[in-house]
């Protein structure tokens, strides 16, 4: 089971589900998300429960480290800055994205800017204990054994993302309700439970005026200042039962409304409440918020919430196929620069792959087909998290002696249990080293062979996958494999090479013919910048073998990093 | 003829409450046991206090007329189940007796009570024991028990500036009511004694030692009995 760790909190976040019920009769408060909307278009986005634990955050997002590839997804207030860190790569965490993350991925989320709270959602839900059925935080109560806020060092267990077979979501984005009210909230209300002691003018009073937000509000109650229920208050009533929404008029005239978190009884007169369908409005009330409230009837209150009930239900989650696109564009930087490792044990070979590390984003590491044995993988691995490379494995048809170029010949068979058992080894090592294999990409004649045939292609992907679920397919960019890849959902990188020539029709010129390698690394990273731009590629490779790698390598890694593609 | 006085406290609310003629401690609690006792799919929770009890409801699946027409039938069905079961004198009401240290060490405000009601702390003190109180609603936290009523002679007004930290275990007067608090927390009640015992912990059975409707009474222990009753806690929470 994956972690949630804390490596910061914020302002105050705490884990919020959809809070406990049964037991506000012993004044257990409710707790849960104060914005419960946000917490279940969060939890549908991502095929989860509705009533699955997030992580609500008050007025600043906080930072997050997950130790295991998942799906995470931010709802309700919306940061003005929230980004995924993942070695050197450095993305936007989309609103109301889901998004597929790599393992060992930070989540650094920033102040919260129209609205006050934010629900970090993750696939599978957090999983920490379940205390008088639920998993929500009593924040205000740290010392009843009913959760806490968080603190820097906390980890939290998290679920495992369960593929769902969704349908595509027309707009993952049109449930922006909970947001698109604000500027001015209004809060419709109904009467409440001494409605009849107050006096008509006060009944007014409470829809003529504006009330400001008091920053002494919290999860237990939202207070109201600058707007007064003035003249005679009713005096004294007895303790009854209360809800969240109940709006106490105090002695002093200034109107608290209880929020998730507010006591279950209460001996303040109570003028009104807050509509179920708006008590998500009143939790993204910002300190020093201007907000109003206007009367409806009850029927009107129960019309409010069941349109609210039909447009939760039209979010569906989105699928992984879908996710993996938009993990292309919001995870990794636009093209990954990557070279292979892994292929040499010892000598000059290993001192250059070592030496390239600096100037790639992703490496490709032999896994024992053509080259490369554990030990050999172990390190490649180990070398390539420390400088925070995308890891690609590398299979290749088992000829260590052609060094897997040539074509052979190779009954299917055996050809599929040896790329099983390449593939299989690899992803073991890769969870040893706690490193996510982000893509696949074959080696050699095999490159090429998947390149042409796309049945074949068909054959070998799932044979990758059965080992590698998620990964990417990395091949040539004009490629018919890619191209029926493209189309079939798979998601694909489109590879060009820097240190290859190409013939006028976008094919790679053969290694044999003469003239097939590029040696200056001014043409390298112009061919690189024309790659990208004419072809779309999103996947750039130089060979640590052709000769000046190192310095085609960094001349690349310059001419990217001034385009604007990668960033450290 | 219906005896309960049927209010909506919101679109997803009613409260039943008691007319005032009705004296019975535990009739708000009795029927909130059998509300929830009876198969009801549609209510959310259900609170009892001293004076009523408010059923909340979820409404997607309930229009407001079900909703009114469930607690009219609910509160009916009450009525005649207590008339055709009060022969047989059924009540699930517990008594609760809860021993209490007034020592000075562990009463910060008891003498300073004392002054200001004018009288000596063992007064004070006999007085607390004396009265058999009804937990009449539970609320402002978990476990925390509004215990009423407390001896006229006690009536003292809240503090004007609360506490910050009161300890758990407390136990405190204001007005007409006497508690114990459950859990460290602010408060601005007088603190006149603290008892060993645990209020609540959620991960008991039965997570509240108090419900409304119980009967509550306290009796005092001795510094000494205070510390071994919490070293045994201590060694069977171990």
């Amino acid at each position: 089971m994956g972690l949630l760790e804390v490596i910061h909190p914020g302002v105050l976040s705490s884990v919020q589900d959809s809070g406990r019920e049964d037991y506000r009769y012993l004044g257990v408060p409710k707790s849960g998300a104060f914005d419960q909307v946000a917490l279940c278009v969060g939890n549908r986005l991502l095929g989860n429960a509705e009533k699955d634990a997030a992580i609500e955050m008050t007025m600043s997002g906080g930072e997050f480290r997950l130790t295991e590839s998942t799906v995470v997804c931010l709802t309700g207030a919306k940061a003005d800055d929230a980004v995924i860190m993942n070695g050197k790569h450095q993305e936007r965490l989309q609103h109301q994205q889901p998004t597929l993350i790599p393992s060992g991925s930070t989540l650094r989320i920033g102040r919260l800017a129209n609205g006050f709270r934010s629900y970090l959602s993750i696939a599978g839900g957090i999983q920490c204990p379940s205390v008088l059925d639920s998993r929500s935080s009593l924040v205000s109560l740290p010392d009843a054994g009913l959760g806490r806020a968080l603190m820097s060092g906390d980890r939290l267990p998290v679920g495992v993302y369960q593929i769902v077979n969704g349908d595509l979501p027309e707009s993952s984005c049109s449930q922006d309700e909970s947001s698109s009210q604000h500027g001015s909230p209004v809060l419709r209300i109904v009467p409440g439970a001494h409605y009849e002691l107050f006096s008509q003018l006060q009944h007014a009073a409470l829809e003529d005026q504006r009330f400001q937000v008091s920053d002494q509000s919290n999860r237990v109650g939202v207070r109201l200042i600058e707007g007064n229920i003035s003249g005679e208050l009713p005096s004294s009533v007895s303790s009854e039962g209360t809800l969240s929404g109940y709006i106490q008029v105090p002695p002093s005239g200034e109107p608290i409304i209880l929020g998730v978190d507010g006591p279950t009884t209460g001996g303040y007169p109570v003028i009104a409440c807050v509509i179920e369908a708006d008590l998500h409005v009143l939790a993204q009330c910002e300190i020093r918020e201007q907000i109003r409230f206007r009367w409806v009837s009850l029927e009107d209150a129960h019309e409010a919430l069941r349109d609210q009930r039909a447009l939760i239900q039209s979010v569906k989650p989105v699928s992984p196929e879908q996710m993996s696109w938009d993990c292309q564009r919001s995870v990794l930087p636009s093209v990954l620069f990557g070279c292979d490792t892994g292929e040499a044990l010892s000598g000059p070979g290993r001192d250059r792959e070592m030496a390239l590390l600096p100037f790639v984003s992703a490496v490709s590491i032999a896994c024992g087909g053509h080259a490369g044995d554990q030990d050999s993988m172990r390190e490649a691995l180990s070398a390539a998290c420390e400088h925070g490379c995308t890891i690609g494995a590398h299979p290749s048809y088992p000829d260590r002696d052609g060094f897997g170029r040539r074509e052979i010949e190779i009954h299917r068979e055996v050809l599929g249990s040896s790329l099983k058992e390449q593939l299989t080894t690899f992803s073991e090592i890769a969870k040893e080293c706690n490193a996510r294999v982000s893509y696949i990409k074959a080696h050699g004649a095999l490159y090429h062979t998947v390149a042409c045939d796309t049945s074949f292609a068909d054959w070998y992907w799932g044979i990758c996958t059965s080992i590698i679920p998620h990964a990417r397919f990395v091949g040539p960019m004009d490629s018919v494999t890619l191209e029926h890849f493209r189309l079939s959902g798979i998601p694909v990188l489109a590879e060009g090479f820097c240190d290859r020539v190409y013939e006028s029709d976008g094919r790679l010129r053969t290694r044999s013919a003469p003239k097939a390698c590029i040696n200056d690394q001014d043409s390298a990273a112009s061919q690189a910048e024309h790659l990208i731009k004419e072809f779309k590629c999103q996947f750039l490779c130089v060979h640590s073998d052709t000769n000046n790698s190192i310095g085609i390598a960094r001349s690349v890694h310059e001419r990217l990093s001034r385009l604007g593609h990668t960033r450290l | 003829m219906n005896a309960w006085q049927l209010i909506w406290t919101s679109e997803r609310s009613i409260l039943a409450r008691l007319p005032e003629s009705v004296t019975q401690s535990d009739a708000a609690s009795r029927l909130a046991a059998w509300i929830s006792s009876q198969s009801t799919e549609n209510i959310r929770s259900v609170i009892p206090s001293a004076t009523g009890v408010l059923i909340e409801f979820n409404i997607l699946h309930c229009p407001l007329c079900d909703s009114w027409s469930a607690v009219v039938q609910l509160t009916e069905s009450f009525e005649r189940d207590q008339c055709s079961s009060q022969s047989t004198g059924t009540s699930h009401a517990r008594e609760i007796l809860i021993p209490v240290c007034y020592d000075d060490l562990l009463a910060p405000d008891l003498l300073q009570v004392a002054q200001q009601l004018n009288c000596h702390s063992e007064r004070i003190i006999e007085l607390h024991t004396a009265v058999v109180y009804s937990v009449n609603a539970m609320g402002f936290m978990p476990g925390f028990g509004y215990l009423g009523a407390l001896h006229d002679l006690l009536r003292i007004p809240r503090k004007d500036t609360p506490r910050t930290q009161v300890p758990a275990g407390s136990v405190a007067i204001a007005e007409d009511m006497t508690a114990v608090y459950p859990h460290q927390s602010a408060g601005g009640w007088h603190l006149i004694g603290r008892t060993p015992l645990q209020l609540f912990n959620p991960n008991q059975n039965e997570p509240s030692l108090l419900r409304v409707g119980d009967t509550v009474r306290f009796n005092q222990i001795t510094y000494d009995e205070f510390n071994i009753y919490e070293e045994t806690q201590q060694r069977e929470d171990d």
